[in-house]
Parts: structure tokens; sequence; C-alpha cells
């Protein structure tokens, strides 16, 4: 038998991607100490004689791989057997290894069909011979989100929950971009020569690369296709055919690589677009290329790319910080060390202990020097060791906590131990800390350090010098520090600068460096202090990778989100009026330090305070962030507005700022705000949000933090730590006075996508029910539990329990179902910004309900879902007025016609005769109605009617047992509606489930309506399914009198035809899978993609 | 004796009590005397299992959480502990003498559970001196409910994986959250001595049952 630490299989004659792709994993694991074996087959595809791949040959002739020859007869061991491309595997091959693999993956090069649907290959069929070629079953990894989409509905297959990492060497690409090649821009391309890596006529390739003296234009790859489709190039083009001319030395020729293709051609991953990144050049793409490069590329509709390279020509500075992010990511995502990574995570380890190390990847394995500006850290080892820890009060209602979450976030991301320090100052009058940076401790991604520690630091970064220590802290923990970096924010005085500097040279033994955030600030430190040591670069925004998951749900006009300045109490009188005129024609929500509740147009106008709720939610549900600052660059809020656009929110902010934040941002003056807004229909906002978040998620991705602490401490970035991708949902129900709460949730939860897990939180004493369903299900007993203790109390507990069972779930969102949203709830939920919040909300709220105060916590919510009622046009509650603003859904039933047992089958269980009459009543739990006198009453008019066999639903949650009921029928469990066949009618309290199933499977019915105070209103239900004579209704107070006629009308077969037929045209489709593809939707899909998490664009049904 | 409202008021509710206590002895013993052959027919629909799924604790499971009023102020506040309910039949229990006392009823069929909590029941009348707060993995809750007590659910994570260190974290972080709520003075193990029974997965589906009622 032979050994082989991994075998890759394929065919290694490909002359494009693959083979190259191939061929550089080959020489990463060599370099590892890998034993690598190669099994060549013959591709279906290739028509032509072919020789193996120049880079493959390379690879065997330095001896970093084996040609294993296929008629061997001997066995073949293997931790790890790689099928590389399914193009090679659409047949079985003649002769193939006899190979014993512990794991075998087939890589997917190329998603299964084009564009327009036309299969390059059949998955099920390539999954089969792979897997007897492997003699075990195969994992498929894709080689991109594109691929992945790709194969996700192909059955039978199972897909790695990770990607596969196209590996190259950075280092062999990089080339110097520190000035532009020539005075005009030069663009360029580097691709096959197929038809298909081009746009597809003469027209668009020349809107893409135009015949324009002011733009040269490179082409690396021209064949056949683009000569006949051209028939002359332009003037300013330089053509090269495909192999012409290395490709590195091609990409140092170009400033700019513009990559367009075919409209049909599916790009599953571009490898050249990644080459290119690596060099240096800033690439140009089409905006499909976003959920594979991210912010590592510029996106662009072709007719717009030519200008986007001018522009960014003409500032270069803005290209150099693309430029940089760009290879900064391509060494982090196809570095050789993270596909090594990669494959021990598959479980193959190498068993060489010296790698057979090529030239070129000695270099890429060497320890990093420490550069020479940077101080070498004097501390590296210890459990109180931090890499980065971080200072400042955590309670401030502006940027500085969420610029430090999300540095922290980032560091985190990428093996750096960060501390935390909260040092409370008389400047922030909030009580609480922010929950953006609670959250970064809840995640384990820094350590809280207080009082008593000692710790020991490479880096201490301060936010908020100039209030720091003031009040001193009664204890503050020892931290010696290597060096000490002061992030100013805003512009202070001589002295002030002077004092902070002091106290922290004293405090930190090491005298600090200023970095301001901008340049304008930086020159006021300067104006102010001209000796101020300061660092070399800004402390520029820098945001950690954002999951893009904006609701699919649009309200039925524009949301606008407004910034207050950072002052308390009450808010200013101009800044009032300016909500209050946007309000004409928006929903709008405030964001400002403080609770305020405005009483006028209370309906479109929602206030939040900065602890109470994330400001990232308030943004993620916005279309538009005012920024209503009067102090310019002192208190502007640039996270905040970097989140905004980052999601695709466009910011309205003072023409000045517009111009410094770039592409996206709209300037207006505060008088003008409502006038510019007034302007931007729905295609230009749409425009500008993509426009917005382009810009932030090139020029602000998490790379400028991460150069900027590698430079800091000296130590690179290393692997992220993992986490589990969170794909878990919380159904939280309330008590209820029955099980529609419960109910809803689970007809919910039944119909999610299979890799979401559902994990009941409920209130109600039914949650065994849950478990029969196959869910966990965790219970807090409700306030009526502990009848002697306050509201108060029971909400601060209820908060405590919750995020525990939060936490332990480690859940992505929450899904209320119920009528009173608790405090306890929204204060878990609403500071959790990674966290969505759905309320589920049914409607026929009562019109004399004076609900108004929880219907406004409806703000607090991501989503809010609105189940129809078949009596919906009778609805006249309070939550009628919101339709614009949630998600309606069909009722949510629980079960479909077929899930309904046979009258035949349903008799027998039930232990009835079928062939004669049966009456069903179900009156509710009696929670708040006396159900056994009134169950008495319709017992006794039932019995009147000899043959009427009765049936009595017995609730679990009932406060009656019917244990001792004397001749009926006692039908407990749940659900009860799949026994509806057996009966020829009911008698029904008309609480949203019952009513909407008795009407949906078409029951005929005598509804007894509950008519108590604080239920929903069962009447107009009863009286609309009358008017329709759909049903019938009688009153609690006429039961004896009137329910006897009633009863012998609906023993009439005709008069039940009848109501049949009318419940069956009233009656609606069940909307329960429509609510969970809306929740579904709001899970971002996020995929690990190198040391970077990236998410990628969810806005297709998860379903 | 004094007769302000607030202390007519008081004297009222405590007869009411008293008055709930004394009917539910009565409603008792009135069902032990219903014959039973005029008792219904009780059907126990079969459970509606057929969406079975496993979860296991999420490896980024957190169940520590600092807050501090100082050093790491959060709005989770430190809150007065719950009284949970006295229970009907010692409804008029003046609980300024009493303590509450957790019960622990763990992997008990139906019969023992019922058994355990009349047991306590029946001491909570004779002593008057305690409220009981059940802490239970049973989802059939009829003993608890029945007689108007408290509990808190542990879900026997039948559904889970068993072995996870995380489990038995979150069970201890449970516990003691579980403790500080209610203001336990003490917890008495009536069931299996392990707080958070981890069992096998349940496969089988009870069959629909038939049985007279009474």
């Amino acid at each position: 038998m032979i050994n082989f630490d991994v075998v890759l299989a394929g065919d290694f004659r490909f002359p494009g991607g693959t083979s190259v792709a191939t061929a550089h994993e080959v020489r990463a694991l060599a370099a590892a100490g890998y034993s690598v074996g190669l099994a060549q087959v013959a591709a279906p595809v290739l028509k032509k004689r072919r020789g193996l791949h120049p880079q493959i040959r390379d690879c065997l002739d330095r001896r970093l791989a084996t040609i294993i020859p296929p008629e061997s007869g001997e066995a073949i061991q293997t931790s790890l057997a790689i099928f590389h491309n399914p193009l090679a595997f659409t047949a079985e091959p003649a002769e193939f290894p006899r190979l014993r693999a512990g794991e075998a993956i087939v890589v997917a090069h190329q998603g299964a069909e084009d564009t327009n649907g036309v299969p390059y290959y059949d998955p099920g069929e390539v999954d089969a011979i792979c897997s007897t070629l492997a003699q075990r079953p195969v994992r498929w990894a894709p080689i991109s989100g594109i691929v992945r989409d790709s194969l996700q509905n192909a059955g039978g297959i199972t897909i790695h929950d990770e990607d596969w990492h196209n590996t190259l060497f950075p280092e062999e690409w990089s080339s110097s971009r520190s000035r532009p090649l020539k005075k005009i821009p030069v663009v360029g391309r580097h691709s096959r020569a197929d038809r298909e890596k081009w746009p597809a006529t003469r027209s668009e390739i020349l809107t893409v690369y135009p015949s324009d003296p002011g733009v040269e234009v490179r082409l690396l790859g021209v064949g056949d296709f683009l000569t006949r489709t051209m028939g002359e190039f332009p003037g300013n083009w330089a053509t090269f055919r495909f192999g012409e001319i290395e490709p590195p030395q091609f990409l140092k020729s170009i400033d700019f690589f513009v990559y367009y293709h075919h409209p049909h051609w599916v790009e599953a991953f571009g490898r050249t677009v990644a080459e290119a990144l690596a060099s240096g050049a800033v690439a140009i793409l089409p905006q499909h290329f976003e959920a594979t490069f991210d912010g590592a590329a510029v996106y662009a509709r072709g007719e717009d790319a030519i200008e986007v390279a001018r522009s960014l020509h003409g500032d270069w500075a803005r290209y150099r910080k693309q430029s940089a992010h760009a290879t900064h990511w391509v060494k982090q995502n196809h570095g050789p060390q993270r596909h090594v990574r990669f494959i021990k995570a598959l479980g193959a380890k190498p068993s060489m202990a010296t790698a057979r190390l090529p030239a070129v990847t000695r270099r890429t394995g060497a320890p990093k020097a420490p550069r020479q500006n940077v101080i070498t850290p004097v501390f590296r080892t210890g459990s109180d060791h931090f890499d980065v820890v971080t200072i400042g009060d955590m309670r401030a209602a502006n940027d500085r906590p969420l610029r430090v979450a999300h540095e922290i976030r980032i560091q985190a991301g990428h093996g750096y131990r960060s501390g935390l320090i909260h040092v409370p100052t008389k400047a922030v009058s909030a009580e609480y800390v922010r929950g953006e940076v609670d959250a970064c401790l809840l995640a384990g991604d820094a350590v809280l350090v207080t009082g008593t520690d000692r710790v020991r630091t490479d880096l201490v970064v301060v936010h908020g010098a100039e209030d720091m220590f003031n009040p001193i802290p009664a204890m503050f923990p020892a931290v010696d520090a290597a060096r000490v970096i002061v992030v100013a924010d805003r512009s202070l005085s001589q002295p002030a600068l002077l004092n902070a500097h002091h106290l922290l040279s004293i405090v930190f033994r090491v005298p600090p460096v200023w970095a301001p955030i901008s340049a304008t600030i930086r020159e006021a430190l300067l104006k102010a202090w001209a000796e101020i040591p300061l660092d070399a670069d800004n402390w520029a925004v820098s945001l950690r990778a954002i999951p893009w998951s904006r609701p699919r749900f649009r309200a039925d006009r524009p949301v606008i989100a407004v910034a207050l300045p950072e002052s308390r109490g009450e808010p200013a009188a101009d800044d009032l009026a300016l909500v209050r005129d946007l309000a004409g024609s928006a929903y709008v929500k405030v964001l400002r330090p403080d609770v305020y509740e405005d009483k006028v147009l209370h309906n479109q106008v929602e206030w939040f305070g900065s602890a109470e709720i994330a400001a990232t939610k308030v943004l993620q549900r916005a279309d538009i962030l005012v920024v209503a600052e009067s102090g310019g660059q002192d208190s502007f809020p640039r996270m905040l507005v970097a989140e905004a656009m980052a999601r695709g929110v466009v910011p309205v902010v003072a023409p000045a700022m517009a111009k410094e934040l770039g592409p996206g941002a709209v300037g207006a003056d505060r008088p003008k705000i409502r006038e510019g807004i007034a302007k931007l229909d729905a295609a230009r906002l749409t425009q500008l949000g993509h426009d917005a978040a382009r810009n932030v998620r090139g020029a602000s991705g998490d790379g400028v933090h991460l150069s900027r602490i590698e430079r800091l401490t000296g130590r690179a970035a290393e692997q992220a730590r993992p986490r589990e991708q969170r794909r878990r949902i919380a159904f939280v129900s309330s008590n209820g006075v029955g099980l529609g709460h419960l109910t809803r949730l689970l007809s919910i939860a039944r119909r999610l996508p299979d890799d979401v897990e559902p994990v009941f939180i409920t209130m109600s004493q039914a949650f065994g029910l849950v478990e029969q369903f196959g869910y966990v299900a965790e219970y807090i007993p409700f306030h009526s539990q502990s009848e002697a203790s306050t509201n108060a109390d029971w909400n601060d507990w209820f908060r405590l329990q919750f995020e525990q069972m939060m936490d332990y779930y480690d859940v992505a969102g929450v899904v209320f179902d119920g009528g009173a949203p608790y405090a306890g709830l929204i204060a878990a939920a609403a500071t959790r910004s990674e966290v969505f919040a759905v309320w589920v909300r049914r409607g026929m709220w009562r019109a004399q309900q004076f609900n108004e105060p929880l219907i406004r916590r409806q703000k607090f919510f991501d989503l809010i879902i609105e189940p129809r009622d078949i009596a919906g046009g009778r609805d006249e509650g309070m939550t009628a007025p919101h339709r614009g603003r949630v998600a309606q859904v069909d009722p949510i039933r629980l079960l479909d016609p077929p899930d309904i047992l046979t009258r035949v089958r349903a008799a027998a269980e039930l232990g009835l005769d079928p062939d004669r009459p049966a009456v069903l009543i179900q009156l509710g739990s009696g929670t708040t109605r006396d159900v056994v006198s009134i169950t008495r009453e319709v017992v006794a008019a039932c019995s009147a009617f000899e043959g009427l066999q009765i049936v009595l639903i017995e609730w679990s949650i009932g406060v009656a047992s019917f244990d001792n009921w004397p001749g009926i029928t006692v039908l407990k469990g749940f659900p009860t509606s799949r026994y509806f066949n057996a009966f020829d009618f009911t008698i029904a309290a008309a609480g949203y489930n019952s009513y909407n199933e008795i009407i949906s499977f078409g029951l005929p019915a005598i509804f007894v309506a509950n008519d108590a105070p604080m239920m929903d209103d069962q009447g107009g239900r009863a009286g609309f399914a009358e008017e329709q004579g759909a049903a019938l209704s009688v009153l609690e107070s006429e039961i004896e009198a009137t329910l006897p006629g009633l009863v012998q009308t609906l023993l009439d077969p005709r008069a039940r035809e009848v109501m049949r037929v009318n419940c069956l045209r009233i009656a609606l489709d069940n909307g329960a899978a429509a609510a969970a593809e809306w929740i579904a939707g709001l899970l971002p899909i996020e995929r690990n993609v190198g040391a970077t998490t990236l998410a990628v664009a969810d806005m297709r049904s998860a379903s | 004796m004094s007769h302000s409202p607030e202390a007519v008021l008081h004297g009222e509710v405590k007869r009411l009590k008293e008055v709930v206590e004394r009917q539910f002895a009565e409603l008792n013993a009135l069902r032990q005397m219903m014959p039973g052959g005029d008792a219904p027919v009780v059907v126990d629909g079969a459970p509606y299992r057929t969406f079975r799924r496993s979860i296991t604790p999420a490896a980024n499971a957190r169940t520590a959480r600092r807050s501090d009023p100082v050093l790491w102020p959060t709005a989770r506040k430190p809150a007065n502990p719950l009284w949970p309910n006295v229970g009907f039949a010692n409804y008029a229990l003046d609980r300024s003498g009493a303590k509450v006392i957790g019960f622990a009823v763990f992997g008990m069929n139906d019969q023992d559970l019922e058994d355990a909590v009349k047991f306590v029941e029946d001491n909570q009348r004779r002593t008057r001196d305690f409220v009981p707060l059940f802490l239970t993995d049973a989802t059939t809750i009829a003993s608890f409910r029945k007689r108007g007590y408290s509990y808190e659910y542990f879900p026997s994570h039948r559904l889970t994986r068993s072995n996870a260190p995380v489990l038995r974290e979150y069970a201890e972080a449970r516990l003691d959250l579980v403790r500080r709520k209610w203001g336990l003075a003490g917890i008495v193990t009536l069931g299996e001595s392990a707080i958070y029974p981890v069992g096998p997965v349940q496969d089988t589906v009870p069959a629909i049952a038939r049985r007279r009622g009474g």
C-alpha cells in the first residue's frame, strides 16, 4: 500500500484557473510538509489533445508531488482525496487508482448551470462517480458563494460548511503602486480568450474598454472572438494573446484591472481578479463580484467603469488605500497558510517533518521581521498579556463606543487579544454602558480589566482622553504598556491637550502619541500645540465586516433615521421642528442620548435613547440617515454614518461633510434637508445606497484597523477565531389565555429551512407541546406565577433569565408572539445589534382597548409580521393604522389540508361512529370566562338531540378539568384540528386560531364569542362569518334559548353544505410558510473567507 | 381594633383567601366522592411528533455575565426576589413568616410526581411556614397547576448532545439564577439528585389512548 497525506485528482491539462489553482495548492501543501499524490483523469469536456499544464509540470519537476499511475494495482491510502473540478468527473474514468481515503472532497470550481439554467454538469452524477472513486461518500466544497448558491438546490449531495479557498502566493504578484503609471489611467484585463470571458457585443466591449486617447487599454488574452467581433482594434489598445506575456509582468503595467464578461457567463471565482488584487492593481468589476471579493474591489456598472478609474486616478491617496486593502485581503483569504489550515481542518496532517520548501514559499513562511519604525513589544507572553487594551467611558452616547466595538471585533477576528477598561467620567451622564461594547464582552472578544488587575500590553488605545480621570477612579488597574495611542476625535485647547498628555504619561509611564481621526482634527491639534507627538496616520474609521441583511420588507413610505446632537435633556426646538417636518412624508426614527417621547405625530416618529437600542438596529431599517449636527468636525458622528453607509443607508449631511464622505453621501444645509430628500426618488435612493455601501465597505473595511494594529503592535494578524455560524432563532411566546401564540410560532417553526434551529422560550405552561413537536422548550414562569411580586421585579428577572438562555443557545434572532412585548424582553433584545427581533402580531384588537403604549413598543422590532384574519375587514383595532409598516401574511395555521385525518380514521381514533352526527365543542381555556357554566349549557342543548355524539375539547392549560363530565367524550392532546373531519359541526369560541382553522377547513360552526374585555374582537369575527353565511353565532347570554334551534339547523346536511361552501369562499391560504420566509430572510448568510468573516447579501429567500 | 380603609381591605382580602382555601378543599373532597360509572370517555390524542430536530449547545455559548454598578454598569438591575404562588390549599398562608423552599423533583414519573407534590402540600398545610417552588424536568405539570403551585422547568435536554461541558455549566448557572430569582432558603431533593438530567432521545411515539374518566 502506498501512502500520501493528500491525493489531488483531476484533469491537470485544463489550461486556466483550475490547473493554476491546483499547482498553487501543491506548492502550499508541500511547503507545509504534506506528501501529495496526483491522480490524472481525462475530462470528457477536453476534446483537444493537450499536455499537463506547465505549472503542474513544474510541481512534478520539483518533486513537490507525485503522479500516481492510474493502472497501478496497489491501493493508495490517503487522509484526504480532493477531486478538482466536477467537469473532470462527468463520466467515470476508464482507469483510476484504488483509493482508500479518510475524507473526500469535490472542489466545485464552477456552478452546476449558467445564468440561463443550462447545466454544465449534473451534481448528482458527479457525486456518485467521485464517491465510487474515493470508495466513500464525498462532500462538496464550492470555491465561492456563487457556486455554493448554484449547488444549494442540487439534491443528494453534501456541501461542506466552508468554501474552498483558491490559493495564490501574494508575494509573487506584488508591485509598487506609489504613483500612477502614466498621466492617463492605464486599464487592462487578463483572461482566457473565450467568448464568454468578454462582453457580448462590440458596443458593450467599447463601453468598458473605450476607444479614447484619454485612457490606455491593455488586454492580455485576446483571441479569435475579440478579433472577429471588433475588426480593427482602437488605437489606444495594446493587445496580447493568452500566455504571450507573464501575468505578473502584465499586471505591473496597468493601474486598473477592469473585468467585465458575457452576461450569460457565471464566473465562479475569478482567479485572475485575485491575482490582480494581489498585484495591487485596483479592480473595477460588475456588482455581482461583490459576493466574492467584498471590499477588495470597486464595483460599477460597465458604463461607469472608466469614470470610476478616472476618479481614482485623480485621487491617488484613495487609490493607494484601496490597493493596500486589496493586497491585504488577498493575503488573508487566499494565501498559502490559509489553505494549509483548511486542509488540516479536514483531518489531513503533514507526515513529513521537514517541508520541501520552494524558494518562493520559504519567504512566505518566514517569520516577519519587526518594522524599523515599530517599537518591538516588550511583553509577549503570559496570561495577563493583551495585544491591545482599550480605555474609555463606554457609556458615552457619541461615536466612541461604536468605534471601540468595531475595533475590538476586528482585533478578535484576527487573533489579537483585547482588554477593555471602562473609566466613568463626569462628561458622560448616561447610566449604562453601550450595548455594542457589552456585546463584545458577551462574545468573548474582549476581557474586562478592572481595578485590582495587573496587565501587560503592547498597545494602549485611549478614547476621550480630555475627560479621562475626571474624577480620578478609586481603583485603576496597573497597566504596563509598550505604547500608548490617544485617539483624538475633536479639537482641544492647548491646556486640555497638555493636561491629558501629562496625566497619561504618568499613568502609563510611556509618553503617549496622538492619533487624530481626520486631517481637520490633525490640523486643529497642531494649531493648539505645535509640538504634539502625532502618529503618522490618522485614526480613520474602520468597520468590521458587517453582515448585509437588510430586511426585504419596505414600508409604505421612506424611513428616515435622524441623529440629533449630543446635547442632553429635551430636544432643541429647531431639532424638534426638523423631525416633525420630515415626518410629513416619512417614518422618522430619532437617535439621541436621552429617552424622549413626543406626543405629536407619535405614529410617524419613534424616539430612541442611546441606551435603549443598538444604533445599528435603527440604521438597519432606515433608508436615509439625516445628521442634524451643528458642531462640524468635532461632533460629527463618523462611525454612525459609516455604519449607515455600509448598510446602504444614504447619509444626508452638511455639504462639506458630504464631500469628505464621498460617493453615496448627499449634502444639504439644514434648512434644505427636507427639500434635498424630496428630490431623491426610489431609483436614486437605491443607487446612492449602493454607492454608499461600496464606498465605505471599500475604504473603511477592517483592513484599515488591522494595518495600524499590525504596525503599532508589531504583530501580524493571525487566523480568525472560529465562530459557529448561528442559525438558531428563539421563538418566544407570552402566557396567553389559550394556545394561540404558541401555535402560531409552532406553525412558523415547522416551516423554516432545515438548517435553522428553533428554540422555544415560552411563558405558556403548554411548553410540553413544543417538546412533543421535537423542539427544545424553555419555560419562564409568567408574572401570574408570582402574583405577590411587582411587575417591575418580574421584568428584571425575566431579562436576566432570558439573556441567559439567549447566550446559551447563541441565538441570532428573537421572534415574539404576544400582545404585549415585555420590558424585560425588549431590554434583552434591543441592545444586541447582532440579534434581530420580530413581533408576530395578529390584528383584531378591540377598538375600545387602550393599547397605545404596547403598540409603541413596535419600534424595538426589526420586523412586524401580521397574520391576516379572515374577518380582517372588520378590524378597527389599534393595529389597523400601522399596516403600512408591517409585513402581512395570510392567516397562520399549524396544519394544512393533507395533515387532516379522514372522517373514518378520525372517528376511529376518537371512538366515534362515523355514520352518526357528531359535534365538537371547543369553548376555550376558561381563563377569561366561566367556561364550565357555558359548557354545561352547550352540552345540555346538544344532549337533547338523540344520536348526536358530543366531544368536548379540554385544553392542556385550561382552568377546568372535564374528566368527571358524564356522558360525553373528552378530547385532549394537540392539535385537535386534525380530527375535524370526524365532526359535522362545531360549537366554538372565535379566537384567532380556532376561527381561521374552522373557516379554512370548511367545518360548519356555531360561534360563541368570548366578549371578555381583555380579549381580541371575537364578536367581530363571529359576526363576519355569520354575515357571509359561513357560520352561525350565539351570545353567551342566549345559549339556553337560542342554541337548540341552531343545532337543529346544523343537523340538516343541506345547511351544512351551504355553510361549507361559504367557508371555503372566504377562506385564505396558510401564511405560515411566508412568515417563516420573512424570518429566515433576516439571518445573514455568513461564510468564512480566510481570516475574515464576510457576509454576503442575503436578498434572497432563505427557504 | 383598627377600622381604617386599608385595614378593612386587608381583612377582606384575608377572608377571600380563606374562602379560596376552603373551597379548594371542598372541591377535592367532592371529586373523590363522585361515582365513576357515568364518567366520560377521555381520549388522549397522540402527540403530533413529526418534526423532531436535534439541537446542540452553541459552541459560542456564554453563561457568565459581568455586571457591576461601577465597573461595568448595565441596565441589568439586582431585582428583588419573586414570591412563588403559595398554592390553593394554603392560600391564606401568611407570607411574612414563611421561607421559600425549592423542591427538586427531577426524573419522576407522573405518579411519583403527584405523590411528591402532595407530600409537600400536606407538609405545608401542617407547618404553614414555607412556600414551595418546584424544580422539575416534567412536561406534564398538572400536579403543580391544579394546586396553584409555581415551578421552574429545567428541560431534560433529551434533544441535545449529552456530554457537552457547556451543558453542565449552563445547568449550574441556571440553578444559581433560579436560587436568586426566588430567594430560595434551600433546596430539598425529592427526585433524582442530578439537577440537570440528561437522558436519551425518546423515539417512541405514545399511541392514542382512550380511558374512562373520573
